[in-house]
């Protein structure tokens, strides 16, 4: 009897523990802003504008990015450095990494733009973030579509607010 | 004898810098706008941290005659990325130079039907492409050929 609560007490235990170890806590972090640059000079039709970054900056000291758990993108906002420079018919964002492959992140058509609205419409499938911060960089990849012709670097930015959770 | 080994690691140092920048210069021959045989579009090829990605920069047709408006990716399994652009689409994702005039490890989008499929890409001739696209062995695969679209010189 004795030798049944003690099994009944270590199996009680072990499975605290595994729960404990496997859940998630969130992560605090500001709104990453990035700048991606299109080298001049540009064309008619569809350019690209990237930056690489390491997502590792972003998250708090103690947190190492292999820690990430679960991996949301909340909101993209997009913007123009440069306020005299055309503004494209459409975006499309994508992120890379160098293990894993390019995935549409979101998109903003020509009606939002005349809108004034810089909001990504958001891919539901967002699965794929987690390899991609897991890796040893990221890559921000913007294409655009310009009406004409631009001579200058081109530089759109990207205000991103990440959902972040990771495990101890 | 110790500047003998110095001299040494310089030199492989020097051989390996040239073999590297070789193949890099090897690879950058897939950069530039290609048209694949059906003719309905034009795809430019860039590089992008190393890898390189085609996107769809002039359609035949840019219009969708249900919608009046741009076509979209409206094949896409994801429900939510149905309206983006096909214009500037990317249709080539991942390829790596492997030497030899190919270029693996990346996959090709069908926007007619919304499937990614496995590709490699050889370079028959400075201006020809042999796209494969297969799902599984690459034997079970089609291959199409891919012109790039050169600007005619002024006489």
């Amino acid at each position: 009897m004795k030798n049944y609560f003690f099994k009944t007490q270590v199996l009680a235990l072990s499975v605290f523990i595994l729960w404990g170890c496997g859940k998630s806590e969130p992560i605090q972090t500001d709104v990453q802003r990035l700048e991606t640059i299109a080298v001049g000079p540009l064309f008619e039709g569809v350019n690209t504008a990237t930056v690489e970054f390491d997502i590792q900056k972003v998250l708090p000291k103690e947190v190492k990015k292999e820690q990430l758990s679960e991996v949301r993108i909340k909101s993209i906002q997009l913007g123009l450095a440069d306020s005299a420079a055309p503004v494209p018919n459409s975006f499309t964002v994508l992120l890379a990494s160098p293990n894993t492959s390019m995935k549409e992140c979101g998109f903003i058509q020509e009606d939002s733009i005349k809108m004034n609205n810089y909001n990504v419409s958001l891919a539901e499938e967002q699965d794929f973030l987690l390899e991609i911060l897991q890796d040893k960089m990221q890559t921000l990849v913007i294409d655009f579509n310009l009406e004409g012709e631009y001579f200058d670097d081109y530089a759109v930015t990207a205000a991103i607010d990440w959902e972040l959770k990771f495990k101890k | 004898m110790k500047k003998f080994k110095t001299l040494a690691i310089i030199l492989a140092g020097l051989f390996l810098f040239t073999s590297m920048s070789d193949k890099t210069e090897e690879g950058d021959k897939l950069i530039g706008v290609w048209e694949p045989s059906n003719k309905k579009i034009y795809l430019k090829i860039d590089k992008i941290s190393g890898k390189y990605y085609g996107k769809i920069v002039w359609l035949r047709e840019p219009i969708d005659p249900v919608t009046g408006k741009p076509k979209t990716d409206k094949n896409n399994p994801d429900e939510s990325l149905k309206n983006v652009p096909l214009k500037g689409f990317r249709m080539l994702k991942d390829f790596v130079y492997k030497g030899n005039g190919e270029w693996a490890d990346g996959t090709i989008y069908d926007p007619q039907n919304g499937s990614t499929y496995n590709c490699v890409i050889k370079l028959r001739d400075d201006n020809t492409l042999d796209i494969r696209g297969y799902i599984g062995l690459k034997t079970f695969g089609r291959t199409d050929v891919w012109k790039r679209l050169v600007t005619k010189k002024k006489k």
